[in-house]
């Protein structure tokens, strides 16, 4: 309880929390055979945004992320485990390239951190999250 | 609950100041204005809404509960759903609440199982109860209706339904009527751990197991949200059975063990291949007590 308690009071104070939901029929159209779970708006590009959901162990994640042109560039996400411990991005540091999703084979169940930035301050961004049936 | 919301603020100041960022925004100012009158007013031990909108976002939509079930082999039951027709039974806004997520979760198994026909039976149950709470504008009947009247169309209709969810839990949200936000999905999640107690128990499958243990994080998260609202005296009822549930959950155990990620781009998209693992630790005693108190609770919210 405590940890929860801490880690989402961080969360919220960290980062900014937008509870906007928008159409994003260029992120949907991108799901691919995966099923939609949620939206989410970045609305402010000045700075990182952080949400988390629970994911569930044996499922299969699909986090795509869209600007408003439907392009996926100068914005990443990088996902983080219950502990905090790195997961992944979706940005390849070594050859600096943005990819427009990041998928993920879950096998342990627990709160991970979704963590949304910016290159570019100008841009409008909303992410979907899914899942495979 | 009110010495672990000071020391969790209290630590989440100490991390604000490690993070080197010397400007505070208007969230990290309110959080400070609530530490300090934490520590003057240690009555008031409520979450910050913005926290417990962020812990709402967290919660797992039922439909993965019933791709889960579906794929462990578990046949379509509407015996185990709460019938339709009683709908016309719930009055109040507490009751109408808790059933639209009883409902919202009723259609993501009928349409896992791509049962359209009886979609529409629940549509209309959705919808009475979204009118009553006067949020019926965020489902678009008509298309949702035109979608369920052919199985092709399973997969939109899913997309649709949960899209018109989250909606609502965002306006309910932005109308600071978080409590019955916080009602729907409670609602949706006890429907969701009634049904998949109900098959695991017939069916003993030890997938269904662990995902019946993996329910004490989630229920840990409610019962934090719903002290918040204990005010409403149904909301305290609530909880209260909530937190026995919660006791009993105290007994399962989940390890976790992290290992480093590996990463391979599977069709031009960097797919992430999982090293670290959680284990449930669930006996069967435990699941039937899960099972027992669960119906109980749901129960009540039906009846």
């Amino acid at each position: 309880m405590k940890k929860i308690i801490l880690l989402t009071v961080i969360a919220f104070l960290t980062y900014g929390v937008s509870h906007s939901q928008f159409k994003t029929p260029d992120c949907v159209a991108k799901l691919n055979g995966f099923t939609f779970l949620k939206t989410y708006k970045l609305d402010n590009p000045s700075k990182e945004v952080e949400y988390s959901y629970v994911f569930s162990k044996d499922n299969s994640y699909m986090l795509i992320i869209c600007n408003k042109d439907g392009s996926q560039k100068n914005a990443s996400v990088t996902l983080y485990d219950s502990n905090r411990n790195m997961i992944a991005s979706s940005y390849d540091e070594a050859n600096k390239r943005h990819y427009y999703a990041l998928a993920y084979n879950c096998r342990s169940t627990g709160i991970y951190y979704m963590k949304f930035k910016f290159d570019d301050p100008s841009t409008e961004c909303s992410s979907v999250l899914a899942f495979k049936r | 609950m009110k010495k672990l919301l000071l020391y969790s603020l209290s630590s989440l100041l100490l991390f604000a100041c490690d993070s080197g960022n010397t400007s505070q925004t208007a969230d990290e100012l309110a959080l400070q204005k609530l530490l300090d009158s934490a520590s003057t007013a240690p009555q008031n031990d409520k979450l910050p809404e913005a926290a417990v909108g962020e812990i709402l976002k967290q919660i797992p939509s039922p439909i993965e509960t019933s791709v889960m079930i579906k794929k462990a082999g578990g046949s379509y039951n509407k015996d185990i759903l709460n019938p339709s027709e009683n709908a016309q039974n719930y009055s109040t806004n507490y009751k109408k609440a808790l059933n639209l997520g009883v409902y919202g979760a009723d259609l993501g198994y009928i349409n896992i199982y791509e049962k359209n026909k009886e979609s529409l039976y629940y549509l209309n149950s959705i919808k009475s109860m979204a009118d009553g709470l006067n949020i019926g504008q965020f489902f678009d009947f008509e298309t949702i209706k035109r979608l369920a009247s052919n199985n092709k169309n399973a997969d939109s209709l899913l997309n649709i339904t949960t899209d018109n969810f989250n909606k609502i839990n965002s306006f309910l949200y932005e109308q600071k009527r978080s409590d019955q936000s916080v009602l729907i999905l409670t609602g949706g999640w006890l429907e969701s751990l009634n049904i998949m107690c109900q098959i695991a128990q017939k069916n003993k499958n030890p997938k269904l197991y662990e995902r019946i243990g993996e329910q004490k994080i989630i229920i840990d998260q409610l019962v934090l949200v719903l002290t918040n609202y204990e005010a409403d005296n149904n909301i305290k009822l609530l909880n209260t059975d909530l937190k026995q549930l919660q006791e009993i959950y105290k007994k399962v155990e989940i390890q976790y063990t992290y290992k480093e990620s590996k990463m391979e781009i599977v069709d031009g998209i960097p797919t992430i291949v999982d090293k670290s693992e959680s284990k449930v630790i669930i006996t069967d005693a435990q699941v039937v007590e899960v099972a027992k108190l669960t119906s109980a609770i749901r129960n009540k919210i039906v009846s």
